[in-house]
């Protein structure tokens, strides 16, 4: 009895973190969309008498070994780790969830298949299979998509098969193809809108996921062109610098943490609004 | 707070003293707005091995109750408890939580609703009645402890207890968790037992004999029973007195027999009315309309008035006293008109 | 029990076989073969052919793999093609440095979530809650490596608490070892922390609501009974789980960690594979973590048994 009662108090708020997040990861969106335009120098000029400045009126956030502006370099780093994000999380989400989609609803020897592709990958730590992969192909921006696209697909592969399983037998399905509606059609009308709230909340996390692993792997020199400013390639020179000139290994990694702390509010308040057992339990 | 009617006291002096005697309890829940009252003007006096029956619909705040008189609600900012309930010359709403948690399951137990989830389901049974008497030091080993535990599964009717102490919960039936739990309320040897509809969750059978078995340990040990429940059948078998609640208030309160033979409120009535009587070929008769939610009970006059059939204008303002005889006290204005 | 156990062991087999698939594709994949790894500038089209005729190279690759497997399965990995040291000779040097590295790792993450996680549960709602929470989101946004290049700078350049990196094995000198393993530890181990505190507090809040723990209340139980003993277990279980999934972040992590602190475990080897193009090596590393890991998986099932006594006979 007290129990029904135990979250009377609360109010039914929107999650104001995951406003906040939002709001701060669409600032730093605009901020690498426009990172031409709002740099205040070349990332990739050099200059002589900027050598390791430390942050300044010249240099907010100080220069690297070669004189090259820092906060430009970050702002130019947050296209690439956006890029890669959104690529690499895109190319998963799609490929992910049309193998698992069709492996829960057809079933059979291709759900075995599928099922046992996503075990074997799932066997492999993140990082040591993108390292595997990149160590393969060779750094380059496109193969980094490519790795960890590959890298992330099989969690949304077992979202999806997962929902379609619980969703095939739901009787509002049975009751659409009772009346003759064919495969594609129940699959776009009525399993698609029943799998959305989880695949947009992996999406969510795994953004956060990406920019992580991307960050990682350009550390370890297995991500990016070595010459592109990416983040995880900035604080890897920071490393080797850190006692002359700290700022290099600090900037980065707050830009980092940043980014993947607001994808992580965002993904959390996504979950709290759209899973529809997070949200039962709230109610009770 | 409390407001005590000197006519509700007199009688009780000449008895011995009570065991347990409630004045005035009013049990408050937190909601997003305001405080709402789930139990309100309490009063009830139990003896030394009596069996009194709380009875309501559900939602009552029958178990509310039950929770305040064990310290459960208002040690919190989730509830408030006011009004006094005295147990054995103490007043409990004055002690403090550790000095409550020495009397909850030594001196006042607990048997719970529902025996399936009542159980933790990750310790062996034994060990965990024997956490009673160890947590409250009848024991000096935990072997003697163990010992007791076995002594109370054996009591209550599980075969082979030493055997089956050693088993997790999941390996009983319900009837036999439902011993278990009775067993684990009885280790402490206590002076009452609260059981919260302990037989809704079984089978009419199995629910028989449990309370056969809890009537029995009462002949046994002695203790007092408060014995929540639904069901007017399991009062008319097994309790001595009852008292009926109606939307966190006591409307009617008298022996067993009186209660059955001579309903008086207009609910108690309703209630007897929906239930079918063997031997008896007469339509039953829903009460009309439900109980209302806590958020719906009127801050004034008669909670039952809008099912009610003899309604009048003074329902609708003040709520009437629990006023009768020594042995039956009933709150409803018709009563009081006609008296 | 046994049939549990078995039952589990036959599932994993149809994996580790996919595992070696995929490793020995992976290296398939890359541009130049070992033959020209090992030879370097001394290459020449016959000692090319004369090696490549040795290692079975010049087999169709379907052949290959089948003996690559065959040698596997009875412990023989390969040699690596840079140093020539036997694969599994490398693995066994390096784990011990991994293996330490990732249990304190885990130690550390228990530790510090079990606490806070269930703390946050208690006080859901109240300041505790929202600390362990801010923890458990600013733990998986801080990347492991920028942690240990500050906690570096703070603890070993700065302060100069703690080396900076190095190994120095356990045997010749334990308090030497434990100040090299702690920054480690502490870097890799906050993610798996923060994750186990999400997830003890939202376990704990389930079983906080259990009719058995309001039972053991009205039994007398304190508050240190009550969680301690009759709720943590309960919410272990979920933990558990997911402490065997957060294996795989371990042992990728490391790969990274190691990297960061100079610890010699299997992540360096892995990155020194990949460096030297040591692609025998890497194959080695990838089939070994991904059985680890499997084992490891395997090993929290039986654990899980051990805390829930419904699956143990069930």
């Amino acid at each position: 009895m007290v129990d029904s009662f135990r979250h009377a108090g609360q109010p039914l708020c929107p999650h104001p973190s995951a406003v906040a997040g939002l709001v701060v990861l669409s600032l730093l969106g605009l901020l690498a969309l426009f990172a031409p335009v709002i740099a205040p120098y070349d990332p990739f000029a050099l200059s002589g008498n900027a050598m390791l400045a430390p942050p300044g009126p010249d240099h907010w956030l100080g220069a690297d070994q070669l004189g090259r502006d820092l906060l430009s370099r970050l702002l130019y780093g947050a296209r690439i780790s956006f890029h890669v994000a959104v690529l690499s999380v895109g190319f998963a989400l799609g490929i992910g969830t049309l193998a698992g989609g069709i492996a829960g609803y057809v079933g059979g020897w291709i759900d075995q298949v599928v099922s046992r592709c996503v075990d074997v990958l799932f066997s492999i730590p993140d990082i040591l299979l993108a390292l595997a992969i990149m160590a393969a192909l060779g750094p380059t921006l496109n193969h980094l998509v490519l790795a960890i696209g590959i890298v992330y697909t099989p969690i949304f592969a077992r979202i999806a098969r997962g929902a379609v399983l619980d969703l095939r037998h739901a009787d509002y399905i049975e009751a659409a193809r009772s009346i003759g509606s064919s495969p594609a059609a129940i699959l776009y009308r009525h399993v698609l809108p029943g799998i959305l709230g989880p695949l947009v909340v992996q999406t969510t996390l795994s953004f956060a996921f990406a920019i992580l692993t991307e960050a990682a792997l350009s550390f370890l020199g297995l991500g990016v062109e070595p010459d592109q400013p990416s983040w995880g390639i900035l604080l890897n020179q920071g490393k080797d610098l850190m006692e002359r000139a700290w700022w290099i290994a600090v900037f980065p990694g707050l830009a980092i943490t940043l980014t993947v702390f607001c994808f992580n509010l965002v993904g959390d308040g996504l979950r709290d609004a759209l899973d529809p057992r997070v949200r039962a339990e709230k109610r009770a | 707070m409390t407001r005590r009617s000197p006519r509700e006291f007199e009688p009780e002096k000449s008895r011995p003293p009570a065991l347990l005697s409630v004045d005035g309890l009013r049990v408050s829940l937190r909601s997003r707005t305001r405080m709402l009252p789930a139990v309100q003007e309490v009063s009830f006096s139990m003896q030394r091995g009596e069996i009194l029956a709380l009875v309501g619909e559900s939602g009552c705040g029958k178990s509310l109750t039950a929770q305040a008189l064990l310290g459960l609600v208002g040690k919190n900012s989730l509830g408030q408890v006011e009004g006094s309930i005295r147990f054995k010359d103490r007043e409990l709403t004055d002690l403090s939580e550790r000095e409550m948690r020495a009397i909850r399951g030594r001196e006042i137990a607990w048997v719970s609703q529902d025996p399936m989830t009542s159980l933790n389901p990750v310790y062996p049974v034994g060990a965990q009645i024997a956490e009673v008497p160890w947590l409250h030091q009848l024991c000096r080993t935990r072997n003697q402890a163990r010992g007791v535990a076995e002594r109370w599964m054996d009591r209550v009717g599980i075969p082979d207890p030493a055997l089956r102490a050693r088993d997790y919960p999941f390996a009983f039936s319900g009837g036999m968790r439902q011993r278990l739990v009775i067993s684990m309320g009885l280790s402490g040897e206590p002076d009452l037992i609260i059981a919260d509809e302990p037989t809704t969750a079984l089978d009419v059978t199995i629910q028989a004999q449990i309370l056969d078995l809890l009537h029995d340990l009462r002949a046994q040990t002695g203790c007092a029973i408060l014995l929540i429940t639904h069901d007017l059948g399991v009062v008319a078998q097994w309790c001595d007195a009852a008292m009926v609640m109606y939307a966190g208030r006591i409307v009617e309160k008298a022996p067993v027999g009186e209660l059955l033979a001579n309903p008086t409120h207009p609910y108690t009535q309703n209630l007897l009315a929906s239930v079918p009587t063997p031997g008896h070929r007469r339509p039953l008769q829903p009460i009309p309309g439900q109980a209302p939610a806590l958020e719906d009970i009127p801050s004034r006059g008669c909670p039952f008035r809008e099912r009610c059939a003899l309604a009048r204008a003074a329902c609708e303002v003040h709520m009437p006293d629990l006023v009768g005889s020594a042995v039956h006290r009933v709150a409803c204005w018709d009563r009081e008109v006609k008296a | 029990m046994i049939f549990y156990i078995a039952r589990r062991l036959l599932l994993a087999i149809p994996v580790l076989f996919g595992i070696s698939l995929v490793a020995f594709a992976l290296v398939r994949l890359v541009p130049g073969d070992t033959a020209t790894v090992m030879l370097g500038m001394q290459y020449t089209e016959a000692r090319g052919e004369q090696i490549r005729a040795e290692m079975g190279l010049d087999q169709p690759v379907p052949v290959q793999y089948a003996i690559w497997l065959s040698r596997a399965l009875s412990g023989d990995l390969g040699q690596s093609g840079f140093t020539g040291q036997p694969v599994t000779r490398a693995l066994r040097e390096r784990l011990p440095v991994t293996l330490q590295l990732a249990s304190s790792a885990v130690l550390f993450a228990l530790v510090m979530a079990l606490p806070l996680g269930m703390m946050a549960a208690v006080n859901r709602g109240r300041w505790p809650d929202h600390l362990a929470m801010t923890v458990g989101v600013a733990g998986l946004s801080v990347p492991n490596f920028w942690l240990g290049i500050l906690l570096i700078l703070l603890f070993a350049r700065t302060l100069g608490w703690a080396p900076s990196g190095g190994f120095i094995h356990l045997f010749e000198d334990p308090v030497g070892n434990l100040r090299t393993m702690i920054l480690p530890a502490f870097a890799l181990g906050l993610a798996v922390a923060a994750v186990l505190i999400r997830t003890m507090r939202a376990s704990m809040l389930d079983v906080l609501g259990q009719e058995y723990l309001r039972m053991a209340r009205a039994k007398g139980c304190g508050p240190l009974r009550l969680y301690g003993v009759h709720a943590f277990r309960n919410a272990l279980v979920p933990v558990l789980t997911v402490l065997g999934i957060q294996v795989g972040y371990l042992l990728g992590g490391s790969v990274v960690i190691e990297s960061v602190f100079g610890l010699p475990g299997i992540g360096l080897l892995a990155l020194e594979a990949i460096r030297n193009r040591d692609y025998v090596l890497l194959q080695g590393v990838i089939v070994f973590v991904g059985t680890a890991f499997l084992l490891i998986n395997l090993t929290v099932d039986l654990l899980y048994a051990w805390v829930n006594p419904q699956i143990r006979y069930g």
